[in-house]
Order: structure tokens, then sequence, then C-alpha cells
């Protein structure tokens, strides 16, 4: 199978701080898997995350997506790389307040011409396809009918964001805890959701979670302590007896 | 297109702030404008005091002085000059005409002019104005009156009212003309200048109002002339306060400046009215620079207003910027919505600003001009106007990089995960 992504002797460590917080020889994930990071809080998921989304650029190694080395691209092209590859799902908050659900689903493909283009050779308009994307999701019109996406539910609102980040049908989706903030039964079906979008588009997922529980539905379960060779933070308090 | 939507779509998410950010903004434009207006009004009206007049002559003292007495009614002379040098200047191959006034009486409170029917004929303000009417016409007989708009509204004279003068410019007079009673035949339209509090005798009419007195003091009782007998007698006027040259050339302004000047048989001064109105204004321009500190100051604390509301907002905004990034936006982009909103809160500042001002001197124009002579100036916008706007939009422009680059900061240290 094809590799989608590729991290090979990739060292980071935020500014400031002595000790890398990611060291990892390497990493990889097939095109269309659906791969599970799990590892506890602070211990570096979101800030690999960062570094493959392209905002962060490590101090060392090689991050490559679709064979491109995000690093030999500069700030700009990989402003465009991520707009136009990929798409992003966070634990909260993820919706412009100020746009209407249709309006935020739709935004990224202001944002990437690719997305648009991909969209428009199959759809009429960009709003058939969120509108589509929404229905699929089950967030039907009725609900978001005069309501503003900060007055729907938590779980309705994940689900707009995951709407967001399946249009224009990206390769890669990142999530990063999407379901921390969701309780256990809404957490099931909007997993089994999420499962059916990648798996129609042949959609890449890295899905972040410090919830072991969830592993056990996805293709591969990857612990971040056991691909990372740098100390995690809390680990060295405790070496220092702190 | 997307960088406008959004950043209009997040003020309008802030609406209390961004409409206090606006009409702060809106506040002090008009402030600025409009002080902008009554400033180059006020300069306007009074430099258009008088117009059309190139010498102003009197006894030779500070021109300043000249010009308060002669122009302003305000102070007295300290002497008068003949008659004949008046006559003589009159004369002058080089002058096309001279108005003579008399001062040194009044009447409840207003000042009383002596001068001769020229007044009428020739005296100016406001570029090109001359003295209309209202109602009736100017003196002909001895005991005639033309009196201004001010005093003809405030004493609610009409024409064939008979009123008394005063000796002396004070308030309160205590030596009154009563035995010489006046009747009003001409009523002045509003000017805007000290002509509106002008009462206009002629000449003459000076002379028999003092023909009894003696050294400046009232008739000993027993030797007052009844008004009968003054009009049979001779009334040649014995001296003017000063007078107002119009040359028949300008060019030769200087020359016959210098000649006033240097006559020998009495102590003269002729000042270029234009030049020393200029002068007075740059005396009494402390106000004037008084109030644009104080509109510069509302426009300073109204801009770090703006400032402070939006770097307030930006902790909560830092997710929203994480968003942007994380659909694609590049970096630059956040530190771009921060300076269209700035812009759009500055460009509807100012419009809001600008129509207020206009929608209030509309408005309150015709009161403030009529009420307080207030000249205004025309409704379209001054060279300055263009100046104070464009400094507002510049200066808020400025400011507004110091809210964007601290979102562009918080923006690059959060990546696309902000911390809850
Ligand atoms: N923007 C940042 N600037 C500096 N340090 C950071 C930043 N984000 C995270 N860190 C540090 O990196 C470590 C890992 O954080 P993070 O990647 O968020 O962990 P996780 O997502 O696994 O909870 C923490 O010690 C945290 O303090
Ligand atoms: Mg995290």
């Amino acid at each position: 199978m094809e590799t989608l992504l590729r991290i090979s002797n990739l060292k980071f460590g935020w500014p400031g701080s002595e000790t890398p917080l990611l060291d990892i020889d390497s990493f990889e994930v097939k095109l269309k898997e659906r791969v599970f990071l799990q590892g506890p809080s602070g211990s570096g998921k979101s800030t690999l995350l960062n570094l493959i989304g392209g905002v962060l650029i490590p101090q060392e190694g090689r991050i490559e997506c679709l064979k491109v080395d995000l690093a030999k691209l500069d700030s700009e092209a990989r402003d465009r790389f991520r707009g136009n590859h990929m798409g992003f799902i966070f634990q909260m908050f993820n919706l412009l307040p100020y746009f209407s659900a249709i309006e935020n689903v739709t935004l990224p493909c202001k944002f990437s011409k690719k997305k648009s283009e991909r969209v428009l050779g199959q759809n009429s308009s960009l709003e058939d396809e969120a509108n589509r994307l929404l229905f699929e999701l089950k967030i039907s019109p009725k609900v978001l009918k005069g309501k503003t996406v900060t007055q729907l539910s938590v779980g309705q609102q994940q689900r707009v964001a995951t709407a967001r980040a399946l249009m224009g049908r990206p390769e890669l989706i990142i999530a990063d805890e999407p379901t921390s903030a969701l309780d256990a039964n809404i957490r099931n079906s909007f997993l089994k959701l999420l499962f059916e979008e990648c798996k129609k588009f042949g959609t890449t997922l890295i899905f972040v979670s410090h919830d072991q529980s969830l592993g056990e539905k996805f293709d591969r379960v990857v612990s971040l302590k056991d691909i990372n060779k740098a100390v995690p933070p809390d680990q060295q308090e405790e070496e220092f007896g702190l | 297109m997307t960088l406008i939507q959004i950043a209009r779509k997040s003020l309008l998410n802030r609406k209390a702030t961004t409409f206090l950010t606006v009409l702060s903004i809106a506040f002090s434009v008009s402030l600025l404008l409009g002080i902008e207006r009554v400033r180059s009004g006020a300069r306007k009206s009074f430099e258009s005091t008088v117009s059309g007049v190139d010498l102003i002559v009197g006894a030779r003292s500070g021109p300043v002085n000249l010009l308060l007495y002669s122009v302003f009614r305000i102070g007295n002379a300290t002497n008068n000059i003949s008659h004949q040098s008046f006559e003589e200047f009159r004369k002058h191959e080089k002058v096309k005409w001279a108005i003579p006034i008399s001062l040194g009486d009044s009447h409840k409170g207003f000042r009383v002019i002596g001068t001769n029917q020229n007044y009428f004929l020739r005296y100016k303000y406001a570029g090109d104005q001359k003295l209309t009417f209202k109602k009736g016409k100017p003196f002909k007989e001895l005991f005639d009156v033309v009196v201004g708009a001010d005093v003809s509204e405030k004493l609610q004279y009409k024409v064939s009212d008979k009123i008394t003068l005063s000796h002396g410019s004070g308030d309160v007079s205590f030596q009154d003309h009563a035995d010489k009673p006046f009747t009003i035949v001409g009523i002045l339209n509003r000017t805007g200048t000290p002509v509106d509090k002008s009462v206009h005798i002629s000449l003459e009419a000076i002379k028999a109002l003092h023909v009894d007195w003696q050294d400046g003091a009232p008739p000993r009782p027993g030797k007052e002339i009844s008004p009968e007998r003054t009009l049979k007698m001779d009334l040649k006027p014995s001296d003017v306060t000063a007078f107002f040259v119009k040359l028949s050339s300008r060019i030769s302004v200087f020359n016959v400046q210098r000649e006033i000047n240097g006559y020998e048989a009495e102590a003269l001064m002729a000042i270029l009215p234009g030049v020393t109105l200029r002068d007075l204004w740059e005396t009494i321009g402390i106000v004037e620079k008084a109030l644009l500190i104080v509109s510069i100051f509302v426009f300073v604390v109204s801009i770090v207003g703006m400032v402070i509301s939006l770097l307030s907002t930006l902790s909560e905004r830092r997710r929203e910027m994480a968003i942007l990034r994380s659909i694609g936006a590049k970096k630059r982009f956040v530190f771009s919505v921060l300076i269209i909103e700035t812009c759009i809160l500055t460009v509807s500042g100012i419009l809001i600003g600008i129509s207020t001002l206009y929608l209030g001197l509309v408005l309150f124009r015709p009161i403030l001009e009529s009420k307080m002579g207030l000249t205004l100036g025309l409704l379209s916008p001054t060279f300055n106007d263009f100046v104070y706007v464009g400094s507002i939009f510049i200066g808020s422009l400025l400011a507004s990089v110091i809210p964007a680059w601290r979102a562009y900061k918080n923006s690059l240290a959060d990546g696309l995960i902000v911390k809850s």
C-alpha cells in the first residue's frame, strides 16, 4: 500500500526547552489508513500534529506528506499545502461563531482552490456539497434553522466541524481529541459517522486521543511513547525528583 | 473578499464594542471637522468684517487699536483727527472714495457711528456684500438715525421710533443727549459684522449733539441750544475719528500709506486692514489652537480606545485565528484581518462622523449664522477636511499595527491548537 505520511529522524523541541519533546526515528501512515495515536496529556501529540500540518518545522528530520517534504516548502507553500490536502477537527470550539454552519463548512474552499475545484467538479455549488455532507452527518436543515452555530449542541458542533474537515475531500484528516468533550454514547455514533465518511472518500485519518478505549475501532493503534525516544516532560520532572 | 467578509462578520459578532468604537471615532471626526468649520468660519467672518477698503486712517497709535475701534467698535481712539485732514485725502488724486467715521456716543450700549451717505453706498463686508436695508432708507435729515440688525432686534425698534443718544460709550451713561431726540429712518439687514450693533447718524448730527458742549462737558443750565435752533446753525464737522480709503488703483497703496504716515499737518496713521486683521487674528488665535488641541486629544483618545478594545478581544479570538490557520490561512492573513477590521471601524466612524456633521450643519447653520453671526462657510469640504480625515485614517491604521502584530504573534505561538 502507498504511504501517505512518512516521518523520519524527526527531532523537535519548543523554543526555550533544552531537551527535545519529540524524537521520532520513523513513523508512517499508509493511504486510507485509520490510525489512532494515543498518549497521555502533555506527551506531545498536539505538537506532532502541528508538525504534520506544517505550522511548525522540526529542528531535524523529514516530514513527507504525499511525497512532499514539508520542510522544503516555504511557509506560504506549507499553508497552501495544508489547505489543499488536510482537514482538521479539534476538541472544542471548532466553528467560527459569526458564520452559519453552511458558511463554516464551505470556508475551506475559500482558502483552497484545489478543494473548491474538487467540490465544483461534482456539485453545482459549494453550498450543495455542504448540505449533503451535513445531511450525511445527520445534521438536517431543520436543526440549523434559526440557530447560530454556538447555539448547537457540542455533538452537533463536532459534526459540523467534521463536515468542514471533509469538505473538498482532503487526503488527510487530522483529529485532535475530537471526542473528548462528548458523552460516551454520542462519542460512539460520532466515530461511526466519521469512519463512514472517511471510508466513502478513501480519506486517511490520524486520530489523536488520550482515551485508550477508543483504539480498538481503528486499523492501527500507535502509542506515542513507543515511537518517541524523547523523555516526556512529566517523567523528566520525576527524574529530577520534583 | 473572504478577508473582508471575515473582518466584517467578526466585528458584527462583537456588536457592542464595535458600536462604541465606531461611535467614538465618529464623534472625534465630527468634533475635529466641526471645530475646523467653526474655526475657518470664525476666521473668515473675522477677516471679512470689512472689505473693499485699501487703507484705514486714524490718529497715530497702534495699528491693532485703530482697527479695533474703527472696524470692531471696540475701545476708543486716543485722539480724533481733523475733518480737514479727512477732506484733504478724500480729494487726493489717487483716492477713489473715503468714508469718515466719528465715534464717542452710544445708545443703550450700542456704539453710535457718525458718518456720511457714502457709508451706505460703499461699505462692503464678506467679500462683495454691500449694506442693504431691511426697512427704510439712509439718513437724510439731521436727526435721522439708521440702526443695525441687532439694535433693532434687541430693542425692538421699528422705523419712525424716536430714540435718544448718550454721551460716551459706557453701557450706563450719566450724560444723555436727551434734549435732541432722533428718528429711526432705516433698519439694516444682518451682516454678521459689528455693523449690526451700530447706530448710524450723520457727521453733522454728531456735531449737533455737542454744539452746546464745551471742553467735553455738557452745557451749563441755561446754555442749552434747542434742536430747532440747532437745525439753523452751521454744523460743519470739525473732526472725525477715522476714515476708510479706497484707492483708484491698489498699486499705489504703499505710496499713499507712506504719504499719510508722513503727513505734516497732523500725526496720522494708515493701516492695511487685511494685514492688521491677520495680525489681530494671530494674537487671538490661541483660542483656535486650544480648540484644535482639544479635538486632537479627543481623536487620540478614540484611537487608543479602539486599540484597547481590539487588544481586549484578542485572547478570546486565538481559537478563531487557529481555525483559520488550520484551513489554510497564511500567517499574514491573521495580521490582515486585524488591519482590515481597523479600516472598517475607522471608515465607518469617518463616514458617520461626516454625515452627522453635515446633518448638523444643514440643520443648525441658519441658527448659528443669524443668532451668533458665525459664518460657517460653504457646505463643500475644504482642503483641511481632507487633511484631517486623511490623518485620522492613517493614524488609526498605524495604531492598528499594535493589535495586528499581537494577534500575529499569538497565532504563531499557538499554532493550530489553542490551549483552553
Ligand atoms: N505553543 C506552545 N509553546 C510552547 N510549548 C508548548 C506549546 N504547546 C505545547 N507546548 C508544550 O509541549 C508539551 C506537549 O504539549 P502537547 O503537544 O499539547 O501535548 P498533548 O497534545 O499530548 O497533550 C507540553 O509540555 C507543552 O507545555
Ligand atoms: Mg493535545
